[in-house]
């Protein structure tokens, strides 16, 4: 329990840091909100009147202070570039984002795990090797630009799957289809990291001593390897969490790429546009997450694994 | 076939670091010389790679690319490692509650999600080489540091450098003749571990127009650049694409290597 | 699954989707630009008056040969002093239900002057001294001065008629758009695509089309990948390296016609050797305007001074410069310019064609000795450093939007202080104050050549020209316009056979 409340704490503080790093970085900005609404051509000295209008001439720290109070009443303020709160803006987002994270999750465990385990099976094998040489590639793979191969590839070449965005008319079968390469991509580098680290963890625990011991009782070979996996499993979970937690922010590249209407593309419109509000707002929810998810992770290693609970 | 990789590893990191180096004075062009009568020219003898918008040859600015690239990456590097690592022995070596400050402070930092790091701290210091390398930095640091430290301690406990202690030598100089070079294999492997992820963070905030700004060239904007060429002209995107990774790779698998001879525990850079 | 299935599968799904998007009922178009507002009232950007076309409607508009016609003023006079104007309204009603009438023209006009709205353009409203609604159909205004100008400035984007009960209760138009026009928002999601549904009670007859999806795609490739396979009407952004491929395609149709714009490099006139209407003049002789163009903008026609190609306001004795290096390194030897003088060029991000004719520019400076130092900068560091602030720059380069009058294009260049390249004199200023005021349009003809004109004598830019509007259709579509000037997207007579 102390354990718990140390991390907790710990998390806590990451966070106060983070999102006051986060400020300070926009402040540090050149320009700001006002002159990009007031924009160009469009007469002189008007940003100064927009600037009062959004309460931008007032010194940072006093906005800083309003944003956490607002923070603390459940408001995350209204975006400089939309006029709307900030709340309904992410949550429009966070579907498309959450449905890529997802989708990329879902392929890169199921891929990681299965290649890693085959792999830490045929150890030495010509399987071995090309997992290996697949992971080595896969990590160093730059994602924005595997993407542009898969939309080369896929959609331009052989035109099976549609080039960018989302279908307009909406609809869950259309909606897949354009997450799919996009997907395809986050998942590739990720499937190739843990699929390394079941790797290793596998072959570990096909070493220890109660595996042995039930070899030379005689249990079958399938059994087995479905326990040495299990068994392996805990140890993945920091590294799955690392990825799942890590995925809002990995999108942030490959909407760019895929011209999707997500959380990333929110971000980055919204550092180019200075919506300080919207910003906050998005990485709050990226921190949030990345720090819950690796919470649960660590909690879900302790129940799992009898070792750590003796520890 | 261990050896295999890590002299294929070692070849082409050779080649790249040689053809960034040397490379754009072999290739007849200039990486910033404009050729208005051939632009978007497609892949031939002449343009390895094609031409980009302005009729500049991809290979050539690919080339000049990489000495920017494997510059900001090899910097962030040395700028962690120096970093994480000085701090990470010095919260040993010193009084109890500089550990206790700088752990927590790292371990806050590593909790950040690390990319969402990199691109704030480059984007508030206005983009360009020098806060690339001081976002790269700052944000490969506590792997740096937690891994400096793990070290130390343990070093800390080696027999000969307690006997060192006990036979009256100072503790500084006990740490750099004693501790020291059995730490620095390690922290090597990680040091080039992070710079196989820094030249695909540099490549990638490049990308998004947070980098390394035009008309300079490197590996993330030669990229970014052919975005817009994608399919009138795709060498302008596979190649650079894949002498980044083919650079990426090769660092990681050096480091592998020696990691794998050195046979200490498993330090995964995640 | 075998290769051969699984590719078949895949077809099958693909022409699957292919016939939901393209349902025969539904426009969709693809551009790069998508608005920052859809309050007309508050926003400067072409983008965002190409979607408020559809959803407001003004007291006149441009027609397809540029000139003025009615729109829901069906017809209006003036006075002889020139300072009463009378309009007569149409029979219209906005999207939520209520009548348009006078009353309604006279709420805009009050939103545009409000200091509160912050509109940018309130200073071509702050002529009129009262808006009066004469009967329900009728308004009038009056002007403290006569104003050529101001039917242009009706015509524009920024005088969209909006619903007074709305204005009244402080209606969020800039997300949810409230007026008379020929369709309505069903949805706008940000960085992807915005639908607009057709309002069957529109005052002209109802669209032809069910609907229109506008989507957000900034590289011309893919917008003509999507155009190629049917999955968009309209391409708006057609690069010259692909104009072959377009021509070559039986089942499109290429448009190439004039822009609004005039595509400058901006020079700071306060600078040192920059002051020197010489060393400017030298500079517009070093540059190739046509390779410019080409090369950055997918072709055009140059201009000479700060007035779009083809413009009937430009005299016809101003041509553009063309490239002389000899005259221009002997400009530069008299003006006593260094050898090593070196100018800072800002280029605005994400304007990819502006920092591209910025590396060109770079490149032929570079032949008459002049070294430029080329800094991206974001495009809010440019609004707040270079256009306004401290306008720190010697040299920029940015596009100007095509107005109605000249005054929209003009007003300002004549006094320093009000224009970030700091040109204008006593005399320009009172040139200006002539052709905002005297209603003769052969005085005011005189006048603006006479500016356009010092313009080119002394320039404050080095001019490139006016790009060409390119854009692609489909075969089975008829209708789609773009306004001569403005730029804006007319959906409302578009039909798909």
């Amino acid at each position: 329990m102390t354990r718990w409340l140390r991390t907790a704490g710990s998390f806590g503080l990451t966070f106060v840091l983070v999102m006051t790093v986060t400020f300070i970085a926009l402040e540090a900005l050149p320009g700001d909100a006002a002159s990009l609404r007031a924009g160009f051509d469009g007469g002189s000295g008007r940003d100064a009147a927009v600037r009062e209008a959004l309460n931008l001439d007032r010194p940072w720290p006093e906005r800083y202070v309003a944003w956490w109070s607002g923070l603390l009443q459940g408001d995350l303020g209204v975006s400089l570039r939309e006029d709307r709160p900030v709340a309904s803006i992410v949550l429009e987002r966070l579907p498309v984002t959450a449905a890529l994270a997802g989708l990329a999750f879902v392929f890169s465990t199921t891929a990681g795990v299965l290649l890693g385990a085959w792999a830490a099976f045929r150890a030495g094998s010509g399987i071995d090797r090309g997992v290996r040489a697949f992971t080595a590639v896969g990590l160093a793979m730059p994602e924005f630009w595997f993407g542009f191969l898969l939309l080369l590839l896929f959609a331009v070449e052989f035109a099976w799957l549609p080039l960018f965005g989302l279908p307009p008319g909406g609809g869950v079968w259309a909606t897949l289809q354009h997450l799919l390469l996009p997907a395809v991509t986050l998942a590739v580098p990720r499937a190739a990291r843990q699929a390394r680290v079941v790797r290793a963890l596998v072959l570990e625990s096909r070493r220890e001593a109660w595996l042995r011991t039930a070899v030379s009782k005689g249990a079958g070979t399938g059994r087995l390897r479905r326990q040495a996996v299990l068994a392996a499993l805990p140890g993945a979970l920091p590294l799955l969490a690392l990825d799942l937690g890590g995925l809002l922010t990995g999108t942030i590249v490959v909407e760019q790429v895929f011209g999707l209407p997500g959380l990333g593309a929110l971000l980055i419109g919204g550092i180019s546009a200075r919506d300080v509000p919207v910003v906050q707002g998005v990485t709050l929810l990226a921190v949030g997450v990345f720090l819950v998810v690796n919470l649960m992770s660590d909690l879900l290693q302790q129940a799992l694994d009898p070792r750590l609970r003796d520890a | 076939m261990r050896n295999a990789r890590s002299l294929t590893a070692t070849a082409v990191a050779l080649l790249l670091v040689l053809l960034s180096l040397v490379g754009p004075w072999l290739l007849p062009y200039d990486a910033l010389q404009p050729d208005y009568a051939n632009t978007y020219a497609p892949a031939s003898a002449a343009h390895l790679l094609g031409t980009d918008a302005l009729g500049r040859d991809v290979l050539t600015r690919t080339l000049a690319g990489g000495r920017t690239s494997l510059t900001v990456g090899l910097l962030a590097t040395a700028l962690a490692a120096v970093l994480g690592g000085t701090l990470g022995v010095l919260s040993q070596v010193g009084p109890r509650w500089l550990d206790a400050v700088l752990g927590r402070a790292f371990d806050a930092l590593l909790a950040f999600p690390g990319f969402l790091l990199v691109l704030l701290v480059a984007v508030a210091l206005g983009g360009g080489p020098l806060p690339l390398v001081v976002a790269m930095g700052v944000a490969g640091a506590p792997s740096m540091f937690r891994l400096a430290r793990g070290l130390a301690r343990s070093a800390a406990r080696l027999a000969h450098v307690e006997a060192a202690r006990a036979l009256g030598a100072r503790s500084l100089r006990v740490w750099v003749r004693h501790a020291l070079p059995g730490m620095l294999a390690p922290l090597a492997v990680q040091a080039g571990s992070l710079f196989s992820t820094f030249l695909l963070v540099e490549a990638t905030l490049s990308y998004l127009g947070v980098g390394i700004a035009l008309p300079q060239p490197s590996w993330g904007n030669v990229l970014q650049d052919a975005r817009g060429l994608l399919l009138r002209q795709p060498w302008a995107a596979v190649g650079p694409g894949a002498v980044l990774l083919a650079a990426a790779w090769s660092v990681q698998a050096l480091a592998d290597g020696w990691q794998e001879r050195d046979d200490r525990p498993v330090f995964d850079r995640v | 699954m075998q290769p051969r299935v699984l590719r078949l599968t895949l077809t099958f799904i693909l022409a699957f989707t292919l016939t939901a998007w393209t349902s025969a009922e539904r426009l969709t178009l693809v551009t790069d630009a998508q608005p920052d507002t859809l309050d007309p009232h508050v926003t400067s950007a072409t983008s965002a008056f190409q979607h408020t076309k559809s959803f407001y409607d003004t007291l006149v508009e441009v027609g397809r040969d540029g000139s003025i016609q009615p729109l829901l003023a069906t017809d209006w006079s003036v006075s002889d002093d020139g300072l009463t104007w009378r309009f007569e309204l149409t029979e219209a009603s906005f999207h939520d239900g209520t009548t348009f009438d006078a009353s309604d023209v006279v709420a805009t006009i009050q939103r545009l002057q409000a200091d509160a709205t912050g509109s940018p353009k309130a200073s071509e409203y702050a002529v009129i001294e009262a808006v009066v609604a004469v009967g329900e159909r009728t308004v009038e205004m009056q002007l403290a001065a006569p104003a050529p100008a101001l039917l242009a400035t009706l015509a524009s984007g920024w005088s969209a008629i909006l619903p007074s009960e709305k204005i009244a209760s402080d209606h969020d138009f800039a997300n949810e758009p409230v007026g008379t026009g020929a369709f309505t928002l069903e949805r706008w999601t940000r960085d992807s695509d915005m639908r607009l549904a057709a309002n069957p009670a529109y005052f002209l007859g109802a669209p032809n089309i069910e609907g229109v999806t506008v989507r957000y795609v900034g590289d011309s490739a893919l917008q003509l990948q999507a155009l190629r396979t049917g999955e968009a009407h309209v391409a708006t952004a057609i690069a010259t390296a692909d104009l072959p491929v377009v021509e070559a395609d039986g089942n499109l149709r290429l448009v190439r016609e004039p822009s609004g714009l005039a595509l400058v490099a901006s020079l700071n006139t306060r600078r040192p050797y920059l002051d020197d209407p010489r060393v400017r003049r030298a500079l517009n002789l070093a540059v190739d305007e046509q390779t410019v163009l080409n090369v950055a903008y997918g072709g055009g026609t140059p201009i000479g001074t700060f007035m779009e190609a083809g413009s009937p306001w430009t005299p016809a004795d101003v041509m553009p410069f063309g490239q002389d290096l000899n005259e221009a390194r002997a400009l530069l030897d008299e003006a006593g310019v260094p050898d090593d003088w070196t100018l800072d060029m800002a280029l605005p991000q994400p304007y990819e064609s502006h920092i591209t004719a910025g590396q060109v520019v770079q490149d032929m400076l570079g032949d008459v000795g002049i070294d430029v130092n080329v800094r991206v900068v974001e495009w809010g560091v440019w609004l707040s450093e270079v256009y306004g602030g401290p306008r720190d720059f010697d040299v920029t380069v940015i596009g100007h939007t095509g107005k109605l009058d000249p005054t929209g294009r003009l007003d300002g260049y004549g006094q320093p202080s009000e224009n970030y390249v700091g040109f204008g004199d006593s005399d320009v200023a009172e040139w200006l104050a002539e052709g905002r005021s005297n209603a003769d349009p052969e005085v005011r003809q005189a006048v603006y050549g006479d500016v356009l004109r010092r313009m080119h004598a002394a320039p404050p830019f080095v001019y490139f020209g006016t790009p060409d509007r390119t854009y692609a259709v489909r075969a089975e579509v008829d209708g789609f316009w773009m306004t001569p000037l403005l730029d804006s997207f007319d959906f409302r007579e578009v039909s798909l056979n």
